[in-house]
């Protein structure tokens, strides 16, 4: 990965003097940065730094927000995500995301896992039953809840709740998942319970992950980027970014200091 | 310590769709109920050709029954629909700009307006430009007079879906229109089944202000001034009678409906927490 410099061959998504704002609110400032396929990359910050925003802008999930205003390029395989011909629905279930809580659809689990396939246009039950059980598998979440389909999800524990939604998420095979801090809302062992989940997910996708957990950016990731005041301020390969951080501002924030 | 058992497991067990199917199915069954049974207790107070010639010459609280129905008829759907969308316009973050703005702009001075106001303007100008009858321009008053508020309530209900839910499922690709079906829609039902109820109440009691307006122009009395006009006339009053016991029944059993839609929704949003 390069996440300051010029597009690789293997590049998965680019973002090239990325601006967002948010009213008059700069929320991120000519971000550039470049993820190769199949890497995992974590971008960690204070709170308001810009991670979500950033993860927001790979989706065009500020759509949906009016006072959201994007300048810039972002791209994923080498085609720009931001002009007016795209996609938008297309383009969301290639890049899945996953919510700080965990977000169930007011419906049966069945449903709710199915939610995404049914809005993509499939409607064969078998089909339907084929892929919802599959994900339901890939996330660890069949057994707890094979007899409980047509259930609404509350008996389930919030970890289980954030399984389902990555299970939403998988049944419509993206290439990327955006984890927006994940186990936000989760107790350490249930936090890990998760991230065991997610492991395996890591070989087979692109996955970026913002979180305040650094204990899990160092675990999780192969690269990491520290972001400040919506700036990327220094990226690199996880270990070196932990052991060795070229950019004051990153050792301070890693060693906890006040900026 | 022996086991205790406490009550049954109550089933948890629901689908949207159920929900969605239920909601629909009591919202045309009151919708179509109503209409008729105003239209038959019309008919059946005064006979087919006193109920052709009261909507003819409106005369009397049986012509303001009769005028009720018909009206009801064509303006409930009509507002229903345009409200509908105007509110989707309003609470769907997927559309935004123009549309939204315009929307909620257009909400904001219609309450400072009296309703009132604008649909007697409305029903004069079609009246005098249009030469509409008597019933399409008391229609098409009541659609101007309660589309704001229906709007309004409308969307009240479809805020009720958390903005998160509405973020997930943009997430999953799903557009504004499957979001609204699959999403708003389910889990707004009863509230929407309950506004349904309510406007449906409301515009059976506006008939009357209508028919005031009407009765200036020479038509129909309003139901009031027919109560007191032929409160002497024993022969007619039992029929007046009848006539408003059953408004004021149909006014009542709408808000009856609407306060159990609200319930229901209640329960339903708190299953679904």
């Amino acid at each position: 990965m390069s996440t300051q410099g010029g597009p690789t061959v293997e590049t998965k998504l680019e973002a090239s003097q990325l601006h967002v704002w948010f009213g008059d609110k700069h929320a991120l400032r000519s971000v550039n940065i470049s993820v190769v396929a199949g890497r995992t990359v974590a971008f960690i910050g204070a709170s308001k730094s810009g991670k979500t925003t950033l993860l927001r802008s790979f989706n065009r999930l500020h759509d949906l927000n009016p006072r959201a205003r994007l300048h810039g390029s972002v791209k994923i395989d080498g085609a720009e995500i931001l002009g007016r011909g795209v996609d938008v629905a297309a383009l969301r279930r290639r890049v899945g995301m996953i919510f700080s809580t965990p977000t169930v659809l007011p419906t049966s689990i069945f449903d709710n896992v199915a939610f995404g396939l049914r809005a993509k246009g499939l409607r064969d039950r078998i089909l339907l039953e084929e892929k919802v059980e599959r994900s339901l598998r890939r996330v660890l979440l069949w057994d707890a809840v094979s007899a409980l389909l047509d259930r609404a999800p509350s008996d389930l524990t919030i970890e289980q709740l954030q399984r389902l939604c990555l299970a939403r998420a998988m049944a419509l095979d993206p290439e990327v998942l955006l984890f927006d801090d994940p186990t936000a809302t989760l107790d350490p062992v249930a936090g890990l319970a998760f991230e065991e989940v997610l492991i395996p997910l890591r070989r087979d996708h692109t996955v970026l992950i913002a979180t305040n957990n650094l204990e899990q950016a160092a675990r999780l990731s192969d690269t990491t980027c520290y972001l400040a005041s919506g700036e990327v301020i220094e990226s690199g390969e996880t270990p070196l970014v932990f052991s060795r951080p070229t950019d004051t501002r990153t050792e301070d924030f890693l060693a906890g200091r006040s900026p | 310590m022996g086991l205790v058992t406490v009550g049954t497991p109550k089933p948890d067990t629901f689908r949207s769709r159920d929900v969605l199917v239920t909601a629909l199915s009591y919202i045309a069954g009151t919708v179509g109920a109503m209409a008729f049974v105003a239209v038959l207790v019309a008919l059946v107070a005064l006979g087919w050709q006193d109920f052709a010639r009261v909507l003819a010459v409106p005369q009397g609280a049986g012509s303001a029954l009769a005028i009720s129905a018909l009206v009801l008829a064509i303006a409930l759907p009509v507002t229903f629909a345009i409200g509908l969308c105007a509110a989707v316009c309003a609470t769907d973050p997927s559309i935004g700009g123009v549309a939204t703005r315009a929307v909620r702009e257009s909400l904001e001075w219609s309450v400072g307006i009296p309703p009132v106001v604008i649909g007697v303007a409305v029903f004069f100008t079609v009246v005098a430009f249009v030469h509409s009858s008597v019933v399409g321009a008391a229609a098409l008053a009541l659609i101007v007079l309660n589309l704001p508020n229906a709007t309004a309530r409308l969307a009240q209900a479809f805020s009720g879906v958390p903005e998160v839910a509405r973020e997930a499922a943009a997430a999953l690709g799903a557009s504004s229109v499957s979001a609204f079906f699959g999403l708003t829609l389910p889990q707004s039902a009863w509230a929407v089944a309950a506004v349904l109820c309510a406007l449906a109440g409301q515009m059976v009691g506006e008939t009357s202000a209508v028919a005031l307006v009407v009765s200036a122009s020479g038509g129909a009395q309003p139901l009031s001034a027919a109560i007191w006009h032929f409160a002497s006339n024993v022969s007619l009053a039992a029929t007046e009678a009848a006539s408003c016991l059953v408004l004021v029944l149909v006014v009542a059993a709408c808000t009856a409906l609407s306060k159990d839609f609200s319930r229901r929704q209640l329960e339903t949003s708190a299953t679904k927490t």
